[in-house]
């Protein structure tokens, strides 16, 4: 297989030639669309004032949730989730309406004449007030095992503490766009910068009233997801597609960076409050713990985000007991969502800032108090929700990562720069710290787990692809033409890779949770190799040979000593009336999951891997940097090295900012300020580590049958910039004998940063 | 009623035109306040150039201004340029490097090296990439990330961005693209005219009717929305008037013609005045620089303008002219409040005198943000001071991000000299409340930007005893 194979795109990437939603060429009739959005958090709508439209020199068209034919509702998994708020509103920046003119620019300024007329209600903005007034989305979720009360006795030492851990926006390059084509006989084209083809489809059919059957729901790229277009896209497709509905015109939904950022879901901030009890050799006994989540307004994802940060509170420990209440509260906020790692880091940076706590309180290094709590047959493999880590490769990741960071080494070297930094007086001061992970691979909930594809050769021989998995730039289309080309044993460039279509590949999944390729790629190879069954029993008939005689080997057909091109074959094979076009279909096996219990098998595997970060501070002023990186990411055999090294670099360097220069701010009412790249920093070139080691565990095979035992790679590496996080901690614990690394708050502004310094 | 967007049309006779990769595009119907960026991608159907942001700070627009007898290609935001303010200029867009059939080597490496996933960034960072290759800069670690510091990325994590930039040799990668030259001439946008005075005597007509605006880069005004109000009907561009372009050293004096861009100033006072280079070369990104100027930055009077207190504490003046004839004034007398400053309406900055400090003068210029490239001061301090034997002689201090305007810190300067510099120090950190009042937002609380500002005073006096120009994480 072709492993080092580039982005199929990119070419095209560089020249400026991808066509994304924004670039398809306007049609003569086309509206553009723009979102009035709401000043206030929370309050009732008395009136939308549109009477300053009216005097405009163009035309508009105005759109409420009236307007609706269907349902006012996307919710992913409940019900209670308009696409325009009807009545009440319920966050600050909150769609109210659309207006519609002939340009973008006239459509943007005729939003900014609507008027809302508004009966305040009182609201909520923070999780301590939502947690104080019971506003939750729903009881808590709880995971549970043994006894935490007999076991907190039993403990030696108990330690208290709370944290918090910022939110963080998607920021993907190109914001939420969808334009939707009205056909005849109610059929509707929806071309939108989604994750999920087929609940865009399902959303427009709700709102329109319409049979899903009519509606084609299209992607070919978008311009970045990281989660946040899984969900949230329903909503700005269910707009254009609602205007769409209402003018009979395609109708252009593309909302600007400011709007964007205001009216999108972010990863979910946390709170968390903890009681750990352990021994005096640093093993933890219990952990009693409450996680508040900020679901915002309405609950969206955060179920499963919750769970997943349930799940992956454990990280790589064995907890004998543990008490986990997780609270999803719901505030006038904008409702979070998926991004990347799905409340998976948020759960592994509780369980390590937990850690870190103990290594302070018992004066022990925070690599002493992990190897005594590791998954491991003296200790325990069995997770809290049931689910028993077969070959746990913590060992395998920690030893390669110390082999490549020189960790030891550096890490005296390191005291010693501190001590150094003491002596002259100057303000520098190191940190270094490792961050050990594992994560866990399937959708929490089983029925996502499945994915379809569909293959058809052409007479000519050429292979036409597509599947459910959506292009987000994570490299899914090419690993799953790698795969197909594979099958056939023909070169990769014979395979056309196609737009996700769900009038070709119907009942997707969301292209999320990292499995974008552990499905696809399958599903792909199931469809591949039904084809590839009839072309054998036809070359067999044809040759005069048994089936196992036949051989396809690099874009030809051997059977002895004869053979034909892989186009012949085809040809052959419609000239004999043998089907050239198959589906393809895959579903996860082993997983089962009980939702009301938290106990099950959730994850067909575990990835693993392990960082070393090197922090560096200012004392005086809190400016900090990552100054060396070095990681082991186990993506078992790799489908294409290149590219999940891509995907770890990148991964890492999103978890950074999410760790340190990320801040959502907004104002008492509720907005929020940081609305662009001027205000909300995201890690620029010069924020990369200037020695960023990175490399795949070798020889490391998936030992669950996944497509060519290669493993999921695409949230597993944000979490392991945890690893810098911890480094700032020991830098900041080096910095004053008065300093308090446990104060540190994510994200570690400049700002967090001196406050801990100082405390 | 008056709207500035959208459905109005060119009423000059004359046919404006704009160099798009050498080939001349008409500018027809369209407003005077459509972007560059809006221009390509809707009414020349160049959809290459990508928009990110609208506000300038992920460079997904980017395109290279190629202006006569300069010898570097500059690239800008596409999104902060008006239309009015390029007419008869030469642009290059992504579409002019190459396109698959025939691409730039740096579109190829970029292909190679897996610098692009999404790919929605991409056009951008081969912008200011070839920019780069064609500058007589060398290619390191840091020239790269000065390169980038306007482009943002979200999926790759920019290393191999940055390490497909360092495979392609430099010179054989050099593009020469075409020059067109063409006047540039007032030019009339739906009712607002652009114009474009090359004398600045010019100005005494032009602003006659109060009907106008002065434009210099537009980095900071083409944010807004609308950039003029209902009642103004003319946009005078302060970019062509010679008088304001110039440069002059002097032995004793910089004499800095306000409409000069901050990269221009960077690029003359690298070697002569080291110090100010770090803050400029954070001030924006490369994208930024090569449109905002010198008297813009002053002009907007921003209490985070990074250029203030470092004009504060060099004791410049600055030189004023309007209806009424010329003026010199110190700097600190200049900025009146919150984004206000003592021009009138028909007043502009001509230029600022910045005397050349004393070699024995030590200078500091010291700016704190979130992240290092591209980001808006929390604070920022400026200090020139002489010690004698531990003693200060001489000491002016100035502040960004403590006031509502950029602060003149002088009652503390004048507390301070001729005390040694310890005690005086000692004194500054001590009593900081009584010199600056800061306020909380998004950019630090203010419990943040006074302990940081003692940090700074901590930072300074570590400097002065170990005799280094700074200390700063960046070192390492």
């Amino acid at each position: 297989m072709n492993k080092i194979a580039t982005h199929d795109s990119s070419i095209r990437h560089t020249t400026g030639q991808a066509i994304y939603i924004d670039d398809i060429p306007d049609q003569e009739n086309l509206l553009h669309g723009a979102l009035v959005l709401s000043k206030c958090a929370h309050g009732k709508i008395k009136k939308i004032d549109f009477s300053r439209l009216k005097n405009l020199p163009f035309q508009t068209t105005i759109v409420t949730a009236e307007n609706i034919p269907g349902e006012n509702e996307i919710g992913p998994i409940k019900t209670g989730e308009p696409i325009l708020a009807d009545d009440i509103i319920t966050y600050f920046g909150q769609p109210v309406a659309v207006v519609l003119a002939k340009s973008f620019q006239e459509a943007q300024y005729a939003s900014d004449l609507v008027k809302i007329e508004i009966e305040h209600l009182d609201s909520i903005l923070t999780l301590e007030n939502a947690y104080n007034k019971n506003s939750f989305h729903d009881d808590p979720i709880i995971l549970e095992k043994g006894s935490v009360e007999k076991e907190m006795k039993k403990s030696k030492f108990k330690k208290s503490g709370e944290f918090e851990i910022g939110g963080q926006d998607h920021f993907y390059l190109e914001t939420h766009v969808a334009i939707t084509f009205p056909g005849e006989n109610n059929e509707y084209t929806v071309w939108s910068s989604t994750q999920h083809p087929t609940e865009v489809q399902h959303g427009v059919s709700k709102v329109l009233n319409i049979p899903s059957a009519k509606i084609d729901s299209k992607v070919r790229r978008l311009g970045g997801g990281f989660g946040g277009k899984e969900s949230q896209a329903t909503i700005f497709a269910g707009i254009s597609a609602l205007c769409a509905f209402i003018t009979h015109k395609p109708v252009k939904i593309r909302l600007n960076r400011h709007n964007d950022m205001t009216a999108s879901g972010k990863r979910h901030n946390f709170k968390v409050r903890f009681t750990v009890g352990f021994s005096s050799n640093a093993k933890i006994n219990a952990l009693d713990i409450i996680l508040l989540s900020n679901g915002g307004n309405v609950l969206d994802l955060s179920g499963p985000v919750m769970t997943r940060a349930l799940t992956h509170l454990d990280n790589c420990y064995f907890i004998k007991s543990i008490k986990a209440y997780g609270y999803i509260c719901k505030t006038n906020t904008v409702s979070n969502t998926a991004f990347r790692g799905f409340g998976g880091p948020q759960g592994m940076l509780v369980i390590e800032n937990i850690l870190f706590s103990i290594s302070e309180f018992l004066n022990k290094s925070l690599d002493d108090v992990r190897q005594i709590n590791y998954y491991s047959q003296s200790n325990g493999l069995t997770t809290p929700y049931g689910q028993i880590v077969s070959k746990p490769r913590i060992n395998w990741v920690l030893n390669e990562t110390y082999k490549l960071s020189d960790y030891h080494t550096r890490l005296k070297q390191i005291k010693s720069f501190n001590l150094d930094q003491v002596k002259k007086q100057r303000p520098f001061r190191k940190g270094l710290a490792v961050m050990p992970a594992k994560f866990g691979i399937s959708f929490n909930k089983p029925s996502f787990n499945q994915a379809g594809a569909l293959i058809h050769i052409y007479s000519d021989g050429s292979i036409r692809l597509n599947h459910g998995g959506t292009e987000m730039g994570q490299g899914l289309f090419v690993k799953v033409a790698q795969v197909v080309a594979e099958c056939f044993k023909v070169s990769l460039d014979q395979i056309h890779i196609t737009s996700t279509n769900t009038a070709e590949v119907p009942n997707t999944s969301a292209t999320a949770a990292s499995s974008g390729s552990d499905l696809n790629g399958m599903a792909a190879w199931n469809a591949a190799f039904t084809i590839k069954k009839r072309m054998i029993d036809h070359a067999s008939q044809l040759f005069k040979k048994s089936k196992s005689e036949i051989i396809f080997e690099q874009g030809r057909i051997l059977a002895g000593n004869k053979s034909l091109s892989f186009t012949e074959l085809a040809f052959s094979c419609w000239e004999n009336r043998i089907s050239l076009s198959s589906t393809g279909f895959y579903k996860t096996p082993k997983i089962h999951w009980d939702q009301g219990k938290l106990k099950g098998h959730p994850y067909f595997y575990f990835t693993w891997g392990a960082a070393v970060s090197e922090a560096l501070i200012d004392i005086n002023t809190g400016e900090n940097r990552i100054l060396r990186a070095d990681i082991i990411q186990d993506c078992g055999n790799s489908l294409n090295e290149n590219i999940d090294i891509g995907q770890i670099e990148g991964g890492f360097i999103q978890g950074l900012g999410w760790l340190t220069c990320e801040e959502l701010c907004f104002s008492q009412e509720g907005k929020l300020l940081t609305t662009g790249p001027s205000t909300y920093k995201l890690p620029g070139s010069r924020d990369v580590p200037p020695i960023f080691n990175v490399k795949l565990l070798e020889n490391a095979d998936n030992d669950e049958k996944t497509i060519f035992r290669s493993k999921a790679v695409g949230e597993p590496p944000l979490l392991l910039a945890i690893s810098h996080f911890l480094a700032l901690k020991e830098a900041i614990k080096a910095s004053l004998p008065s300093s308090k690394a446990e104060l540190l708050n994510s994200p570690a502004t400049p700002s967090e940063i001196l406050k801990a310094i100082y405390a | 009623m008056k709207i500035s967007c959208g459905a109005s049309f060119l009423t000059s006779e004359k046919m404006n035109n704009i160099f798009i990769n050498g080939k001349k595009e008409a500018i027809r119907n369209v407003d005077h306040d459509i972007t560059l960026l809006d221009w390509l991608r809707n009414n020349l159907k160049m959809t290459g150039t990508k928009e990110g942001c609208a506000e300038g700070d992920c460079g997904a627009c980017s395109v290279i201004i190629n202006e006569e007898n300069q010898s570097n290609l500059k690239p800008v935001n596409s999104c902060l340029v008006r239309i009015g303010q390029v007419v008869g200029k030469n642009i290059v867009t992504i579409e002019g490097l190459g396109n698959d059939k025939k691409p730039h080597p740096l579109q190829v490496a970029f292909s190679r090296e897996n610098a692009s996933q999404c790919g929605y960034c991409t056009p951008g960072f081969i912008i200011s990439g070839v920019s780069l290759l064609n500058s007589d800069k060398e290619i390191n670690d840091n020239t790269i990330n000065d390169a980038f510091s306007g482009n943002l990325c979200r999926c790759t994590g920019y290393s191999p961005i940055i390490k497909a930039l360092k495979t392609v040799a430099k010179y054989d990668v050099q593009i020469k693209p075409k020059h067109f030259k063409e006047e540039t001439y007032d030019i009339k946008l739906g009712n607002v005219t652009y114009h474009h005075p090359v004398k600045i005597d010019e100005l005494k007509k032009l602003t006659k009717n109060k009907n106008f605006k002065f434009l210099a880069g537009g980095t900071d005004l083409n944010l807004q929305r609308p950039i003029i109000n209902e009642k103004e009907n003319s946009i005078i561009s302060l970019s062509s008037i010679e008088e304001l372009k110039k440069i002059k050293v002097s032995n004793n004096k910089i004499l800095l013609g306000s409409s000069v861009t901050i990269e221009t100033f960077l690029e003359f006072i690298e070697d002569k005045m080291p110090e100010i280079v770090e803050i400029l070369k954070r001030f924006g990104s490369p994208l930024i620089r090569n449109q905002a100027t010198i008297g813009g930055n002053l002009c907007t009077s921003s209490p985070i303008g990074d250029l203030a207190p470092v004009l504060l504490v060099l004791k410049s003046n600055l030189n004023i002219f309007g209806k009424d004839g010329r003026k010199s004034i110190p700097i600190k007398d200049f900025f009146k409040g919150y984004r206000k400053n003592i021009l009138k309406k028909d007043q502009i900055l001509v230029s600022i005198e910045i005397p050349i400090p004393h070699k024995s003068n030590k200078l500091f210029f010291w700016k704190l943000s979130k992240r290092f490239d591209q980001d808006i001061s929390t604070i920022s301090l400026a200090i020139n001071i002489k010690t004698q034997n531990q003693i200060i002689k001489e000491i002016y201090i100035a502040a960004g991000g403590v006031a509502e305007i950029p602060k003149d810190l002088d009652n503390l300067s004048r507390r301070m000299i001729n005390k040694n510099t310890d005690e005086a120090i000692k004194l500054a950190i001590d009593d900081i409340d009584k010199y600056i009042n800061p306020i909380s937002d998004l950019r630090g609380t203010s419990l943040y930007r006074r302990d940081s500002f003692k940090g700074l005073f901590k930072r300074l006096k570590r400097c002065l005893k170990d005799d280094v120009k700074t200390m700063s994480v960046m070192e390492f």
